[in-house]
C-alpha cells in the first residue's frame, strides 16, 4: 500500500476517533453591524480612517474573497466591523464606491525589500483584544514578477510587538537580506518601544522563495526552542526540533522559569543546560546545519 | 421563502453537515481539540454572518477551514496554554492502522500539516488546496513532497 493511501486511512481513522464537542454557541446569522461590534471597533475604525489617508500603507481587498480578516467598512455609513485574524491576503487595491462593502484590514505594511526574484514584505497585524493593542508581525515572500505569494512566516512571537510602536516612525531597526550558501539569509530587528530599544535579531533562511528560521548557533536554537515550549508555540517548536525530540515533550515537564546556564559540545552535538523549576533541562542540539534539537533530558534535583 | 430565509436555511444545512469534518481537520492540523473547537466555531460564526457571500463560493468548507486556521494562528499562543491536546474516544489506538504514522504527522510543522490534512483527509486536489490556503500550487506540491519524505523517514526509522 502506498504511503499516500496509508496516510488517508490513518487520518480518516484518527479523525473518526476524535470526540466532536457539542456546539458552544449558536452560529446563526447576526445583524451585519450590531451594537457590540460597532462599539468594540469604534477605536479601530478611527485608526483605520486615519491610515486611509496613506493608501500606500494600507492593504485593501475585495469583500468577496474567500477569506476573512481585517475590518469591513461601508463607506456610505462609515460603519466599521473588524473580523480580525487573517494576515495573508495578497495586497490588492480597491476603490471606495457608494454602498460597496470593502475589507479594510487592521494591517500596515511596515517595510519592504527585494532580493533577486522575490519581494519581502513586513506586515503588522493589530490584535484589538489586548490593551495596549499588540501586533503580530509577518514576513511575506511574493514573486516580483506576478505578486504571487510564495511563503509567509511570523517574525518573533505572535502578539509580540506594540501596534502603536510599529506604526510610528523608526519602527524597523534592521531589515536586510544577504547572500548565503543556500539562497539568502534575511534578518529583522524591530523596535519594541523607544525606551526598550530594538528586539533581538530574527533570522530566516530564504531558499526557492521558502522561509525557514535560521538560528545562528546551538545555544540560540536551544534558547528559542525552550522559549517556544514555555510559550506553547508548537509550530516554532516543530520547526526547531526533530520529531523524536517533539515526542519527548510529552514526557518531560514543561520548563517553568527556565534560566540558560551553558552549552557544552561533544560528538557533533551541543548539550545546553537550563535551570528550571525542579531540576535541570538539557537540550541536545545538532551542531551541523540546520542545527535542530534532537533530544531533551530532564535531570530532577 | 425570502432570499434571507433561503440563505439562512442553507447555512444551517451547511453547518450541520460540514462542522464535524472541518472540526476534525482543524484539530488534526493544530493537534489540539480545544483550540480547534474555538477556531471552528469562530470561523462558522463568521461564515454565518456573511453567508450571503460565503454560501455562493465553490467551496464554503474551504473558506471555513482557512479562516479557522488563520484565527488559530493569531490566537495560538494564548490558547495553547488552555488546550489539552487531541481528545479521542476511549480505546482509539486500536482503530488506527498505523499509530506511528499519526505520531509522525503530528510532529510535522503546522504549515505542512495544513496541506497534508487538506490533501489526504479532506481529499482536496492540489489546485483546490492551493486556492483554499492561498498559496501557489507549486508550494502545495513542495510541502506535500517534503512532508511525505519526512513521514517516510519517520516510519522507516
Amino acid at each position: 500500500m502506498s504511503l499516500e493511501q496509508k496516510l488517508r486511512d490513518n487520518l480518516e481513522a484518527a479523525g473518526r476517533a476524535l470526540i466532536v464537542p457539542e456546539t458552544k454557541r449558536a452560529p446563526l446569522p447576526k445583524p451585519a453591524r450590531g451594537w457590540s461590534h460597532g462599539l468594540r471597533f469604534a477605536l479601530a475604525g478611527a485608526a483605520t480612517v486615519v491610515v486611509l489617508a496613506v493608501p500606500a500603507l494600507i492593504l485593501l481587498s475585495g469583500g468577496t474573497s474567500p477569506d476573512d480578516r481585517g475590518a469591513s467598512i461601508t463607506p456610505s455609513t462609515g460603519d466599521v466591523e473588524s473580523t480580525g485574524g487573517d494576515t495573508s491576503l495578497p495586497p490588492t487595491s480597491a476603490t471606495l464606491k457608494p454602498d460597496t462593502t470593502i475589507i479594510v484590514e487592521s494591517q500596515v505594511v511596515i517595510d519592504e525589500i527585494t532580493f533577486g526574484d522575490y519581494r519581502l514584505t513586513l506586515t503588522a497585524s493589530r490584535l484589538d483584544e489586548e490593551e495596549p493593542p499588540t501586533a503580530t508581525v509577518s514576513m511575506r515572500v511574493t514573486s516580483k514578477d506576478d505578486g504571487e505569494i510564495i511563503d509567509e512566516a511570523v517574525v518573533g512571537s505572535p502578539a509580540g510587538f506594540f501596534w502603536f510602536t510599529l506604526t510610528g516612525s523608526d519602527a524597523v531597526c534592521e531589515f536586510k537580506s544577504e547572500l548565503a550558501p543556500e539562497g539568502a539569509e534575511v534578518s529583522v530587528q524591530l523596535l519594541l518601544s523607544p525606551s526598550l530599544g530594538c528586539s533581538e535579531q530574527y533570522r530566516f533562511g530564504l531558499s526557492a522563495g521558502e522561509l525557514t528560521p535560521a538560528p545562528q548557533s546551538p545555544d540560540e536554537v536551544a534558547r528559542q526552542f525552550v522559549g517556544a515550549w514555555e510559550a506553547g508555540d508548537q509550530e516554532l517548536m516543530s520547526e526547531l526540533a526533530e520529531a523524536q525530540a517533539i515526542t519527548q515533550v510529552e514526557v518531560v515537564p514543561v520548563p517553568v522559569k527556565p534560566m540558560f546556564s551553558h552549552c557544552e559540545g561533544a560528538a557533533g552535538s551541543s548539550y545546553c543546560t537550563f535551570e528550571v523549576s525542579g531540576g535541570e533541562l538539557v537540550v541536545r542540539v545538532r551542531n551541523e546545519p540546520p542545527g535542530l534539537v534532537t533530544e531533551l533530558i530532564f535531570v530532577p534535583d | 421563502m425570502s432570499e434571507a430565509n433561503h440563505l439562512r436555511g442553507s447555512f444551517e444545512t451547511f453547518y450541520s453537515v460540514t462542522r464535524p469534518r472541518i472540526f476534525r481537520a482543524v484539530a488534526l492540523v493544530l493537534g489540539n481539540s480545544d483550540v480547534a473547537l474555538d477556531a471552528t466555531e469562530e470561523a462558522m460564526t463568521r461564515a454565518a454572518e456573511r453567508w450571503g457571500d460565503v454560501g455562493r463560493y465553490d467551496n464554503p468548507a474551504g473558506w471555513v477551514y482557512r479562516v479557522a486556521l488563520n484565527w488559530a494562528r493569531t490566537h495560538l499562543r494564548q490558547l495553547a496554554r488552555e488546550g489539552d491536546g487531541l481528545k479521542f474516544e476511549p480505546g482509539y489506538e486500536q482503530s488506527l492502522p498505523d499509530p506511528e504514522l499519526i505520531d509522525a504527522v503530528m510532529a510535522l510543522p503546522t504549515k505542512y500539516r495544513a496541506v497534508i490534512v487538506a490533501r489526504f483527509f479532506l481529499d482536496w486536489p492540489v489546485e483546490e488546496t492551493a486556492r483554499v490556503l492561498e498559496i501557489p500550487e507549486g508550494t502545495v506540491k513542495t510541502r506535500t513532497h517534503r512532508a511525505l519524505k519526512r513521514l517516510r523517514m519517520a516510519i522507516e526509522e
